[in-house]
């Protein structure tokens, strides 16, 4: 396409702003020779004369555009701490409930503990028992450790203490403990921390038969519970039993309880890690636990007893 | 494009908007009608528009509007002018230069004063132009050449430039 007199305006622009090639800017100058009236008009266009912003025009009603969004919402300073107020509460009460509801399942799986430990004994304690260190000493401690899970940590502390002195005494209160018989009655009115005469002057007949229902209701997850806690107090026996060890082992030695003792030393740091590590586990894991506090003892158990003989003999 | 990000493009373009619909020929009030029209329009189609072209949707509804919007005018005019062409005839001639400016764009055909207010205001390209006026680019470049050229010589007639 070449410039005539109707597309010029195009080619003038192009010719102005410098888009033309220079055989078209040729034919722009010739167009121009044969047309000098549109001289004029090509010369009338600027490229430099151009509008300016009017900065004063501005819309200034851009509220009325504008839409609510989602996040423009504020919400308001007492509904905000209404919303905190009312978390907290809701933690706590879920706090209170929790513990309501744990404490009796506790209560109850103590009181069946005499049996469990019973069950325990069978299971672990020939396996410690059989221990070439000391058997009858360590039975002894045992059944210590055994009496003290029924009471609270500050009497089983003392009882401990005892079984250092009173060997045979504590022996036989463990025994009785031990053996003492549990039956669904006992476990009712222990679980409402009351004594038989009062839980009965309290309670119908009725009463009595739904809190037994309601007992039996309940066992097979005590059963399951209790599971785990035998696997607990597994460990808390073990550990206690190695608490002991040293006072075993010193006596054995006649050495102080306070000079350090490397491999037994080793050994307790060993299991105080294991029981922390697991304790903080779920109680399906303690089960596992048991059986692997079972192993390490048993591969443990020849070391420490070459160790324990191999000083003995050192000092004798 | 979200809800914020309409409102964020009433917040960059609506003076951007206005301004070109003035320039365009419109009266003020007319121009915010037009305006609100046309981010109405935006809402509207809001789920099919990328943020990057709402600009460009913006300024092409908004001349859409100023076309439609002429076409009735002229209409009515001319019959105002059949009517009472004695009161349309009489002028006001005291104005200044930016009034002036604006009464030399109103002399301008309003396609052409759009492309050039795109063109020089908006800094818009003549195919970014050819598209929002739905014209092509020779037609765009044609009508700049011409509303620059007559733009010029209508301030050369006010004697507002030399």
């Amino acid at each position: 396409m070449k410039i005539n007199i109707d597309n010029y305006e195009l080619y003038f622009l192009r010719y102005i702003e410098g888009r033309l090639s220079d055989e078209e800017r040729r034919e722009v100058e010739t167009f121009l020779i044969k047309h000098p009236d549109l001289k004029e008009i090509m010369d009338m266009y600027d490229p430099f004369f151009t509008l300016a912003k009017d900065e004063e025009l501005v819309f200034d009603d851009k509220d009325s555009l504008m839409r609510p969004t989602k996040s423009s919402f504020v919400m308001p300073l007492w509904v905000r701490y209404a919303s905190v107020a009312a978390v907290a509460l809701f933690v706590v009460s879920v706090g209170l409930v929790w513990m309501q509801r744990q404490q009796p399942t506790q209560n109850i799986v103590l009181a069946d503990n005499a049996i469990d430990i019973d069950i325990i004994e069978e299971k672990y304690v020939p396996m410690i028992s059989d221990s070439i260190i000391d058997g009858e000493k360590l039975e002894e401690v045992m059944s210590t450790t055994r009496n003290a899970m029924h009471k609270d940590v500050q009497s089983e502390t003392m009882l401990l203490a005892q079984a250092e002195s009173e060997p045979m005494e504590n022996e036989q209160s463990s025994v009785e403990i031990a053996e003492e018989p549990i039956n669904m009655d006992t476990a009712t009115y222990m679980h409402e921390d009351l004594d038989e005469e009062t839980f009965y002057a309290m309670n119908t007949e009725e009463d009595i038969l739904d809190i037994e229902d309601q007992n039996e209701d309940t066992d097979v997850y005590l059963e399951e519970y209790s599971n785990s806690l035998i696997a607990y107090n597994v460990g808390r026996a073990t550990e206690n039993t190695m608490d002991d060890f040293d006072t075993i082992y010193c006596e054995y030695t006649d050495l102080d309880i306070a000079e350090p003792m490397p491999l037994l030393e080793q050994f307790k740091e060993m299991f105080t890690t294991l029981f922390r590590d697991k304790k903080s586990k779920v109680e399906s894991d303690l089960i596992e636990y048991a059986d692997y506090v079972k192993l390490a003892y048993q591969e443990k158990k020849e070391e420490i007893s070459m160790f324990i003989t191999s000083r003995v003999e050192k000092i004798f | 494009m979200t809800e914020k990000d309409y409102n964020d493009c009433v917040s960059k373009y609506s003076d951007d908007v206005y301004r070109f619909v003035v320039y365009s020929g419109m009266d003020r009030d007319s121009a915010k009608d037009i305006v609100q029209d046309a981010f109405i329009s935006l809402w509207q189609k809001h789920s099919d528009i990328d943020v990057a072209k709402t600009k460009s949707y913006l300024f092409s509804t908004a001349y859409n509007m100023v076309n439609s919007n002429f076409r009735h005018v002229k209409v009515v005019k001319q019959y105002e002018e059949n009517v009472f062409k004695e009161t349309v005839a009489s002028m006001d001639e005291s104005f200044e230069s930016k009034d002036c400016l604006y009464k030399a764009l109103d002399n301008i055909p309003s396609i052409q004063k759009s492309a050039l207010v795109l063109k020089d205001i908006e800094g818009y390209s003549y195919k970014e132009i050819s598209a929002m006026l739905n014209l092509s680019i020779q037609q765009v470049e044609v009508y700049i050449f011409r509303a620059r050229v007559a733009l010029k010589k209508e301030l050369l007639k006010n004697e507002l430039i030399k």
